[in-house]
């Protein structure tokens, strides 16, 4: 099975993720919170404090549509991808995107911070966006000031480098 | 069980989706002001739009839907404060990372070295905002208020 779609195949698959997140708190209970269907932070972090609170007895905090079982997107992900990559002979250990792993790790951790000080990542934000929220349309008009500040950094230190 | 199930299958889809098609939010943004392409920014335009046909469209079929359309949900200044900080953060260093947390998981379940250590750090990151992160930020609130 090929995914063919064309140039609008980014298209088709945000309506899907917007019609299948809200899918999935209309008839399969994921909610509370709202809007709540995909995220890569609010779900990695529950699925994170789960597995700390069943295995140390903590209290950190889950999203009450979690609280008996995790939410398992990130899994999902993970199996999805693989088998993609796996079908297409896309699959084989490879550098990059960042190449200094350090570094690469701390970007990790400084987005997670960030992130979760906000309370959503960028897909959460878009679907928060669909559902009416004033808070998440101003964080997501941060999110691209953010983004073209860093290309503007990048493009100059660019810059920089050729002339030196 | 349900709710863990739905992630189960919805990240199973769009892993693959997203493995295919290189959706990526973030470099959706990037290429759109940098380099005037709209090719991934279709996908977060894609999401908003499908949101709202979604919850629209369930809402009217009787679904779970309480409180749509959401409105006004500003409920403090620091509150305010706290996402821009933290949408401005999110925004630079994933540019900085070249892809957003979900691409970031597609990318390490192909093989991206890189990708992996990210993740590791992310979710060290997450750990962190929980044990530690979280509660200076309710004394900072507290001296705030």
């Amino acid at each position: 099975m090929k995914l063919k779609l064309g140039y609008n195949r980014v298209l088709v698959i945000g309506l899907i993720m917007g019609v299948a997140a809200s899918a999935a708190q209309a008839f399969f209970q994921v909610i509370p919170p709202v809007a709540d269907g995909i995220s890569f932070l609010g779900h990695p972090a529950g699925l994170l404090n789960w597995i700390v609170n069943n295995l140390f007895g903590t209290d950190l905090a889950i999203t009450k549509a979690f609280i008996v079982y995790p939410p398992l997107t990130v899994i999902g992900v993970f199996i999805g991808s693989f088998v993609a990559a796996a079908r297409n002979k896309e699959l084989r250990l490879r550098p990059g995107p960042v190449r200094k792993k350090v570094s690469a790790g701390i970007l990790g951790f400084l987005v997670a911070n960030f992130g979760l000080l906000w309370g959503a990542c960028p897909i959460r934000t878009a679907l928060l966006v669909s559902y009416g929220s004033v808070l998440a349309t101003i964080a997501l008009a941060s999110i691209v000031i953010g983004v073209i500040l860093a290309g503007v950094y990048m493009q100059s230190s660019a810059k920089r480098g050729i002339s030196q | 069980m349900i709710p863990a199930v739905a992630t189960l299958v919805i990240g199973i889809l769009i892993g693959y989706m997203g493995q295919r098609s290189t959706f990526c939010t973030i470099s959706g943004i990037r290429d759109l002001f940098l380099r005037k392409n709209t090719y991934r920014f279709r996908g977060l335009i894609g999401i908003i739009i499908g949101g709202v046909i979604g919850n629209a469209a369930f809402q009217f079929v009787g679904g779970n839907v309480p409180s749509f359309p959401l409105g006004m949900d500003i409920i403090s200044g620091g509150i305010l404060i706290a996402s821009i900080i933290g949408g401005l953060g999110l925004g630079f260093w994933s540019v900085i990372a070249e892809g957003c947390p979900f691409r970031q998981h597609v990318m390490s379940a192909e093989g991206r070295v890189g990708a992996m250590f990210y993740l590791l750090g992310f979710y060290i990151g997450i750990a962190y905002f929980f044990m530690v992160t979280v509660k200076w930020l309710e004394l900072l609130l507290k001296a705030v208020k």
